[in-house]
Formats: structure tokens, C-alpha cells, sequence
């Protein structure tokens, strides 16, 4: 029996998907470590100095990481001051914590996924393939819009940018490359 | 023998939708539709995105979320860069200084592109326009030059002549990346309307419609330039290599001439593609706007000749 010929577009979208998957695994561990090290410093400091944790809406705030940055209004010589120690950031409490606990699983889900789906496209399977690359661009479209929820930040361009591999896989997986997944 | 009457029209349709379909399939294709949706999008942050900050910054100084004001000031800033932006295009174009008249056009270009139209929009567009024909390479670089090396067309020849299948295959292309033109730029005009309101909707949409054609206009050459390449290398990797060298080289070797020699005879060489006009598809004369679409077809249609010429007489 002839080998059926695999077409380029799904060893591209593999390709594709080992370099996400290795760059969601990596921006796991950097979650993890933010989750486990930065987060209960900061939660140290916040309780120790009461004021550090008044949480200004809209402050200069690092999107994403609960923390705010040093206070503007210290002294230009006052190294003490200036130097970036969690005393002198602001913290969000509990909301960030959420953030990065949902931001860990959504790295690694997607890694998973996007692993997973991988391997079927290069062996044109239709459960790892056509059904765990559908799963991934839900899971993500989906801690997509829990994320915007949780952050209360509008959808910008940039998040526009964060949807075209999700949005595209669910297209090519589930319309032209529906009837080559099927092994 | 005139070749474009070996044209079977039937045939002709039948390989240009098996063109679009096959490059939708392709990774090449795929590559090309990421990284154009990446760029135009891309491009859209980085323009937009000043103006969100600013009016972020006016929420959290507790001022009056003033859109309107924003943009204003955000046009007043770029207006000169856009004039001398377009001003440097005349200048290189005629090789010596701007005369007062020629000031005035910029001025009045200027003026055009970031007032009477939506600014976000036309520099976004601006900038794809220049970025289009890397993205081309990247989508239409294999059009028939892997067939040829590995000998497939062969059996593709008793049904259909050289001329249907180079053109079909050209055209095929050119509809890709129409479709791909029309998906980045709907999504940039919807966002824009809903997020920012700050201009008509019929202003946004005749506006993203009119740049819509120069686009295309502009896109129609480089992927017959790609054509020609292909039909040129037998080599799929060759044929990359050298539409990208052709894109980056022809812009850029002027310049560096000039600036090594000091001569101006160097600009000569951007007429090798059809780069001294690209920008007039944004002018505000519309006898400018047609002029450069003429120039961009015809041009096309020369890469096509010459690319027909060289695939009807080389071995498959």
C-alpha cells in the first residue's frame, strides 16, 4: 500500500507548535518561579510594611505581574529607595495570585496540548491531531477571555495577536485539513 | 507564436483554484498568511498603542478620556515626519532639492494621509505597503520552481500549455494573497471603528477599501516578480533566496552607492521594481493614484512576459 504523502501545511503547523510548546513551557517555569519565590516575598514584605500594599487603581502597575513600581516620589540619591527590593513594590494581593496560578496552568495546558497535536500532525492522526489541536484552540480562546476578565484590561491590538494561532489552528484543523487527519 | 493565446481558459481557472487551494495547504502558504497576520497586526500595535497609552495616562490623572484631543496631538507630532517622509521620496526620485512647489505637494500630502483621512489607518497601511513584498517571497517564492526540479510538470504538459500553466499558477498567487490582504485589513478597520470611534464609519471603510486596491496593486508585481524567479531557479530554496536578495538589494543599493560614491545615478537601479511609484498609490491626486496603478500592472505584466519567455523555453 503507498504511503499517504503528508502535506507541507501540517509539518508546518507542527513546527510550529514545538516552538510555542517550547516557549509556553519556559514561560511556565518563569510563572512557577514567580508564583513560588517573587509572589510570597512580596506578600511578606506587604504584610510587614502596611502601607506598601495600598493598592492605587490604575498605578504604574507591570501588567500581569500584580507589582507596581517603586515609588516615584523617593529621593534621587536615596539608594535605599531606588533599588527594586519588594518593600517598595505595591502589591495586588490576592487578584495577582489568581493571575499567575491561572497564568501556570494556561502554559502548561497549552504546552501539553500543543505537544500533543504536534505529534499528530506529523503522524496525520485524528484524535491527536485534528481533536487535541480543536482542544487547544478552545483552551486557549478560553484563558484568553478568563485572563481579560480577571485583569479588567480592554482587548488591545496586542491581544488581537495572542489569537491568530488559536483561532487559525481551529480553522485549518477542523476545514482543510480535516479530511488528512484521519489515521 | 503569440503564447498568451495557447491559453486554455478552462484550464487557466482550473490552475489558478488549484494554486490558491494548494498554497492555503502549503507551509509555505501557511508561513506567509502567520507572519503577514503577525506584521499587520504587529504594525497596528505599534500605532495604536501610543494612543491607548495616552489615553490611559489621562484615566489615571483623573482627566477626561478626550479621544479626539489625543488624536489631534498625536497628528500634529507625525505630520512633519510624514511630510519629510514624503518629501525624501520626491527628493530621491528627482536626485536633487525640493523646490518650494514640491514642499507644498508634501505639505499638502502630509495633510492628506494623517487629517482628511483616519492617520491610523494610513500609516498602517504605509507601512504594510513597504513590508508586502518580503511577506510575498516568503508565500510565493515556489510557484513552480520545486515542480521543476523534481521533473513533475512533465506530466502536466499533455493537458495543458506552458503559458495556462505559468499564468494560472501566477494568478492563483495573486488571489492568495488578495484574500489575505482583505482578512488583515477587515480585522485592522473593525478594531479600529469599535475600539477607537474617533472617525465616521463610512470614512473607515471607504478609506480601508481605497488602500485595499493599492495593496493589491502593489502586490500584484511582486508576485509576478516571484513568478518570474521561480520560472527562472529550478530550486525551491534558490528561488527564495533570491526573491528576498531581490527585495532587500533593490531598495537598498542606491543608497549605499550614494552614500559610498556620492553619485545620484545609483537610483536608477529602484526602477528595476516598481518602488519610485509604490508610494504616489497614496497620493491625494487621484490622477497620481491611477498613474501608479497603470505602473504597477504594467509592470506586472512584464515580469509576466519575460517569465513566460524563460519557463516556455527551459527543459521541465
Amino acid at each position: 500500500m503507498a504511503a499517504v504523502e503528508r502535506p507541507g501545511g501540517l509539518t508546518a503547523l507542527a513546527v510550529i507548535n514545538v516552538v510555542l510548546c517550547c516557549i509556553f513551557a519556559l514561560a511556565s517555569l518563569a510563572t512557577l518561579v514567580a508564583l513560588l519565590v517573587i509572589h510570597p516575598v512580596a506578600v511578606g514584605s506587604a504584610a510587614e510594611h502596611p502601607s506598601d500594599t495600598v493598592v492605587t487603581p490604575g498605578a504604574d502597575e507591570a501588567p500581569g505581574s500584580g507589582l507596581t513600581a517603586p515609588d516615584a516620589g523617593a529621593a534621587p540619591g536615596d539608594a535605599h529607595a531606588q533599588s527594586p527590593h519588594p518593600h517598595h513594590f505595591r502589591h495586588h494581593g490576592p487578584v495577582s495570585r489568581a493571575e499567575l496560578g491561572l497564568g501556570f496552568v494556561d502554559s502548561v495546558l497549552c504546552a501539553v496540548l500543543l505537544a500533543i497535536s504536534a505529534v499528530g500532525y506529523l503522524r496525520m492522526q485524528r484524535i491527536a491531531g485534528r481533536y487535541v489541536g480543536s482542544l487547544y484552540g478552545v483552551v486557549a480562546l478560553l484563558f484568553f477571555a478568563v485572563e481579560h476578565h480577571i485583569s479588567h484590561q480592554p482587548l488591545g491590538v496586542t491581544g488581537l495577536i495572542a489569537l491568530i494561532y488559536p483561532v487559525l489552528t481551529l480553522i485549518y484543523v477542523n476545514t482543510t485539513f480535516r479530511n488528512d487527519l484521519v489515521l | 507564436m503569440n503564447p498568451l493565446a495557447q491559453v486554455d481558459a478552462r484550464r487557466f481557472r482550473l490552475l489558478s483554484w488549484s494554486m490558491f487551494t494548494g498554497t492555503l495547504r502549503s507551509g509555505p502558504g501557511i508561513l506567509c498568511l502567520i507572519l503577514t497576520l503577525l506584521v499587520g497586526l504587529g504594525t497596528a500595535a505599534v500605532v495604536l498603542e501610543p494612543m491607548d497609552m495616552m489615553l490611559a495616562a489621562n484615566e489615571r490623572d483623573h482627566l477626561p478620556a478626550d479621544q479626539a484631543g489625543v488624536m489631534k496631538t498625536l497628528v500634529q507630532v507625525s505630520t512633519p515626519m510624514v511630510s519629510w517622509l514624503v518629501a525624501g521620496h520626491m527628493n530621491e526620485t528627482a536626485g536633487q532639492k525640493l523646490s518650494p512647489a514640491q514642499q507644498a505637494d508634501a505639505d499638502q500630502w502630509a495633510h492628506y494621509l494623517l487629517q482628511d483621512r483616519p492617520a491610523p489607518l494610513s500609516a498602517v497601511y504605509m507601512i504594510l505597503c513597504f513590508s508586502l513584498p518580503f511577506l510575498i517571497a516568503l508565500g510565493a517564492f515556489d510557484q513552480v520552481s520545486s515542480d521543476i526540479h523534481a521533473q513533475r510538470l512533465r506530466f502536466l504538459l499533455p493537458r495543458a500549455q506552458r503559458a495556462t500553466i505559468f499564468l494560472g499558477r501566477a494568478v492563483g498567487m495573486m488571489l492568495f494573497m488578495a484574500l489575505l490582504l482583505a482578512v488583515v485589513m477587515a480585522i485592522i478597520a473593525i478594531y479600529l471603528a469599535s475600539n477607537l470611534p474617533l472617525y465616521p464609519l463610512g470614512s473607515v471603510v471607504g478609506w480601508t477599501v481605497r488602500c485595499y486596491l493599492m495593496l493589491v496593486a502593489a502586490a500584484i508585481p511582486a508576485v509576478a516578480l516571484c513568478s518570474l524567479i521561480s520560472a527562472s531557479v529550478g530550486s525551491a530554496f534558490a528561488s527564495l533566496a533570491l526573491c528576498n536578495a531581490v527585495f532587500c538589494v533593490v531598495p537598498l543599493a542606491p543608497l549605499v552607492i550614494r552614500l559610498a560614491s556620492g553619485t545620484t545615478w545609483s537610483s536608477i537601479i529602484t526602477w528595476l521594481l516598481p518602488l519610485p511609484f509604490q508610494l504616489q498609490l497614496f497620493h491625494f491626486s487621484l490622477w497620481h493614484v491611477a498613474g501608479a496603478i497603470v505602473g504597477c500592472l504594467a509592470y506586472a505584466a512584464g515580469y509576466l512576459l519575460v517569465g513566460l519567455w524563460i519557463f516556455g523555453r527551459r527543459d521541465l
